[in-house]
C-alpha cells in the first residue's frame, strides 16, 4: 500500500515528517541537518513544552518535518508523551523518522516498539553509530531492518554522515516504492486474551474514539491505567462498562503473574527488544579504557568530582574574568580615539540640539554596548556551549543532587541555575524538565536570581576591573549564598517534599568545534539583535532627559532611596530603574551620565560594591520577568519581582552600612 | 510490586549495594507513578544491573541498565530491592 495521501496537496507542502525518539540520541541535530536555517521555534498550543518545525525542499518535494520532544515511552507520565502521541496518533503525520542512539539500542527499541503500535509509517535513523563502535557494539542495521520489518538508516548527524540516505528512503517509503511490514508485538497468552476482550468491547461501544486511535492500542493502554486514556474513554455514555471491563482484567492479571499489568507490559516489550537487539548486535568488551571513561572516572568521583566542579566554575569565571578586561582595554583604546570625532561629525551635520542628542545617544549606546558588554558575552557563551555539549552538565547534577535536596529540589535543577548563567530566560524555560509544579517554581524563582551574562557584565565591568577579582568573586558567593537560603525558605513555604532523581547520564562526547562556533555565534546573535536596540533606545532617552533637564527632577524623587539609603551618587538612580530593561543598560547608563567610562573618577569602591549588589539582586530585566508570567502566571511572576526588589534594596543599604562601618575601623 | 514471599529472605534494597556489585531486580515499592517509570526506563524485575557509583552525602546512585546509565536518587533508590549476584 502507499502511504501517499492527497490530503496535503492544496496545502503549503506535499507531506509531513516528524522526528520521534528518545532525549540525548541526536534528534535536533539530524532536525537541525534536515531543515538547515528554515525554522519555527515555537510552543505547543496551550502547552509550556518547545515546539520546533521546518521545511526541506527534496526531490521536487516540499516536506514539512516537525521536532517532537524527547521522550522514553508513550505513556501518560509526562506532558511531552501527552503531546507525541497525541500528535502521532490524531494528526497522522505522513512518515515518522524514529531516531535510535545505537549505543543504546535495547532502551531505545523500547519507544519504536511502541509506535508500532501506534500503525504508523516508520523509518529508523540508526544515529550515533560511531559512539556505539567506540563501546564495542557492532550492529548489523540489515538484520535490524529485516527483524523491525521497517527501513533502517545508519547516521552520525553531527558529520551529516548518512543523512541523504535516511531522507531518499522516507521518500521512497512516501512514494510507496518500499513496503513497511513492522514487527507484531505479541504478549503472552493471557494478556493476547484481555487485549482482544477489551478491543472488542471499545469497537463496539466506543466507535469514535476508534478514528483517532488505534483500539487494541487504546485496549493496551487501558491495561496499562492509563490515566489520560481513561478519562477519554469515561467521556463517553459507554465508557464506564469498558473501564470496569478493563479493571476486572487487570485483576485477573496482576493475580495471575503477581505484577502490576503495566510492569507486566513493559517486561514483555523490554524481552522482545532484548531479543531484536540479540539477533542484530555484537557486543565485544574493549579492554582498553577510552579517555572519555578516564573522564567519566574523575568527574563522577566522590572526591575528585567536587574538586573538579570547583575548578570548572573557578576557572571560567577567571577565563571570562581575563579575556573579558583584556578586550575591554582594547576596546576602549579604540573608541577612545573614535568617539571625540564622531561627536564633532554629529554636530558638525545637524544643528537640532535634540536631534544632535539623539544621534549622540546612539553612537554612545553602540560604542558602550561594544566596550562593555560584548568581552564578557563573547567568552562565556563559547564556554557554556562547551559544557552543554560535552555532557558534563549531568555529572554536576548527580554530585549536587543532595545539596539541592536541601532546597527542595533535586540534581536536575543544578543544569538549570547553572544555564542562568547564560541567560535567565531560557534557564527559566529549562525549568520544565523538573516533575512536579511545585518544583517547576521554585527552581524558575531561584533561576531568576542567578548573575546572567548581563549581571556579570556589570560585576565584572565594575567591581572586577576596579576592586579586581576577589571583590567580584566575593559578589558570586554572596549570590549563591542568597540562592541556598531562599531556597530554603521557600522549601519550608512551598509545602511538599523534594521528588526523587531519575535522570540518564549520557556518555561523553567531544563537541564538534563547528557546532560549538554556531551555538556561540546564535548566542551572541540573539544577544546583539535585542540587547542592542534596548540598549541604543535607553541610551537616547536618557540624553534627551538630559537635555530637557528632566534628570534632575526624577532625580531628586528618589534621593532618599539612593543617596540616603543606599549610599550612591544621585544619578545612578536613572541607570538603576532603566536597568530593568535590560542590567547591562545600568551600567552602559551610568557611564553615559557620568560621561566617561572610568568609573574610579566618579565612584567609590564601597559605591562600586554595592550598585553591582543591588544590580544582581533586583528583579532581572523585562524579558525574565515576562517568561515569569507565561511560566508561571501573573501573580507568581509580580510576586518574584517585588521579592527581588525589597532584597536588593535591603541587603544593598546593609551592605553600603557594613562596609563604611569596616573602613572606618581600618 | 506484590507477590513478595519467597524472595524476602534474599532481597536487599539497592543502597546496601557497593560499587562495582552487579544484582537483579526482584521488585520495587512504591506508588503507580513511579512503579511505571522504573519500568519504562528498564528497570524491570529480572533485570541486571551494575553499580557505578553512589554520590557522598546521602546522594544518589548511578547504575548501568540496558546499556545505558541512569542516576536514581537515594530515597527511589532505597525502594528497590535487588538479589546481588555473586562474582
Amino acid at each position: 500500500m502507499s502511504y501517499y495521501k492527497g490530503k496535503n496537496k492544496k496545502t503549503q507542502y506535499d507531506f509531513t515528517i516528524v522526528l520521534a525518539g528518545n532525549a540525548n540520541v541526536g534528534k535536533s541535530v539530524i532536525f537541525n541537518q534536515l531543515t538547515g536555517l528554515n525554522q519555527i521555534i515555537g510552543n505547543w498550543p496551550g502547552k509550556t513544552v518547545e515546539k520546533a518545525e521546518g521545511f526541506l525542499y527534496f526531490k521536487g518535494y516540499k516536506i514539512k518535518i516537525l521536532d517532537l520532544p524527547g521522550i522514553y515511552s508513550l505513556s501518560a507520565f509526562s506532558i511531552e508523551e501527552i503531546i507525541a502521541r497525541d500528535y502521532i496518533a490524531i494528526e497522522k503525520p505522513d512518515i515518522i523518522i524514529n531516531v535510535l542512539d545505537a549505543s543504546a539500542l535495547e532502551r531505545n527499541l523500547y519507544l519504536t516498539l511502541q509506535l508500532f503500535e501506534l500503525n504508523v509509517p516508520i523509518v529508523i535513523a540508526l544515529n550515533q553509530i560511531d559512539l556505539a563502535s567506540k563501546k564495542g557494539i557492532k550492529i548489523n542495521y540489515e538484520k535490524l531492518s529485516e527483524v523491525l520489518g521497517v527501513p533502517v538508516v545508519p547516521t552520525i548527524a553531527i558529520t551529516g554522515s548518512g543523512i541523504k540516505e535516511l531522507i531518499d528512503k522516507v521518500i521512497q517509503v512516501f512514494e510507496g516504492k518500499i513496503k513497511l511490514k513492522p514487527l507484531k508485538i505479541a504478549y503472552c497468552k493471557e494478556v493476547e486474551e484481555a487485549i482482544q476482550k477489551l478491543e472488542n468491547k471499545i469497537k463496539i461501544n466506543i466507535p469514535e474514539l476508534t478514528i483517532k486511535y488505534p483500539a487494541r492500542w487504546l485496549a493496551i493502554k487501558l491495561l496499562e491505567k492509563d490515566e489520560d486514556i481513561e478519562d477519554k474513554v469515561k467521556s463517553f455514555p459507554n465508557g464506564e462498562k469498558i473501564l470496569s471491563l478493563a479493571s476486572m482484567l487487570n485483576e485477573s492479571l496482576e493475580e495471575k503473574y503477581g505484577k502490576e499489568t503495566p510492569v507486566l507490559l513493559a517486561m514483555e516489550r523490554y524481552g522482545l527488544a532484548n531479543e531484536v537487539v540479540k539477533a542484530s548486535a555484537k557486543f565485544t568488551p574493549i579492554p582498553k579504557i577510552s579517555f572519555e571513561e578516564k573522564l567519566d572516572e574523575l568527574t563522577g568521583h566522590k572526591i575528585l568530582g567536587y574538586i573538579f566542579l570547583s575548578l570548572i566554575f573557578g576557572s571560567t569565571f577567571i577565563i571570562v574574568f581575563g579575556i573579558g578586561n583584556y578586550l575591554v582595554d582594547i576596546l576602549e583604546n579604540f573608541f577612545g580615539y573614535l568617539t571625540p570625532s564622531l561627536n564633532r561629525l554629529a554636530s558638525f551635520i545637524v544643528k537640532n540640539i535634540i536631534v544632535e542628542s539623539i544621534l549622540n545617544g546612539v553612537f554612545s549606546g553602540v560604542i558602550a554596548g561594544l566596550t562593555i558588554v560584548l568581552p564578557y558575552i563573547l567568552p562565556f557563551y563559547f564556554i557554556l556551549s562547551i559544557l552543554e555539549d560535552s555532557g558534563y552538565l549531568p555529572r554536576a547534577a548527580f554530585l549536587l543532587d543532595s545539596l539541592m535536596h536541601k532546597i527542595g529540589l533535586h540534581g536536575k535543577a543544578a543544569i538549570c541555575l547553572f544555564l542562568g548563567y547564560g541567560c535567565n530566560v531560557p534557564a527559566c524555560i529549562g525549568c520544565r524538565i523538573m516533575e512536579s509544579e511545585r518544583e517547576r517554581f521554585l527552581g524558575g524563582f531561584l533561576t531568576v536570581l542567578v548573575p546572567c551574562a548581563a549581571r556579570s557584565v556589570v560585576i565584572l565591568g565594575l567591581v572586577g576591573k576596579y576592586l579586581g577579582f576577589s571583590a567580584a568573586l566575593s559578589l558570586y558567593v554572596i549570590n549563591v549564598i542568597l540562592i541556598f537560603l531562599l531556597g530554603r525558605l521557600g522549601h519550608k513555604v512551598l509545602l511538599g517534599e523534594a521528588i526523587g532523581l531519575i535522570m540518564e547520564i549520557p556518555p561523553y562526547k567531544t563537541p564538534s568545534i563547528k557546532t560549538i562556533l554556531k551555538k556561540t555565534w546564535n548566542k551572541t546573535k540573539d544577544f546583539i539583535y535585542f540587547a542592542f536596540p534596548i540598549i541604543i533606545s535607553g541610551t537616547i532617552l536618557l540624553e534627551v532627559m538630559r537635555t530637557l533637564n528632566l534628570l534632575a527632577s526624577f532625580a531628586v524623587f528618589m534621593k532618599p532611596l539612593i543617596v540616603d539609603w543606599l549610599g550612591l551618587p544621585l544619578l545612578t538612580g536613572i541607570p538603576l530603574v532603566l536597568g530593568v530593561l535590560r542590567k547591562e543598560l545600568a551600567l552602559i547608563l551610568l557611564s553615559e551620565e557620568l560621561g566617561t567610562l572610568n568609573f574610579n573618577e566618579v565612584l567609590t569602591p564601597i559605591q562600586m560594591y554595592t550598585f553591582s549588589l543591588v544590580v544582581m539582586v533586583y528583579i532581572p530585566c523585562l524579558s525574565t520577568i515576562a517568561t515569569l508570567w507565561r511560566e508561571f502566571g501573573f501573580k507568581k511572576a509580580l510576586l518574584t519581582s517585588i521579592i527581588y526588589v525589597s532584597l536588593a534594596l535591603f541587603i544593598g543599604g546593609l551592605t553600603y552600612r557594613i562596609l563604611s562601618f569596616l573602613s572606618l575601623m581600618v | 510490586m506484590q507477590n513478595l514471599e519467597g524472595y524476602i529472605e534474599e532481597t536487599c534494597p539497592l543502597t546496601t549495594l557497593k560499587e562495582g556489585e552487579k544484582a537483579i531486580i526482584v521488585y520495587a515499592l512504591g506508588g503507580k507513578g513511579l512503579i511505571k517509570r522504573l519500568s519504562e526506563m528498564g528497570l524491570t524485575p529480572g533485570t541486571e544491573i551494575l553499580i557505578r557509583r553512589t554520590a557522598p552525602f546521602y546522594g544518589p546512585i548511578q547504575i548501568s541498565v540496558r546499556g545505558v546509565s541512569l542516576a536514581l536518587g537515594r530515597g527511589i533508590a532505597s525502594r528497590i530491592f535487588v538479589k546481588p549476584v555473586k562474582g
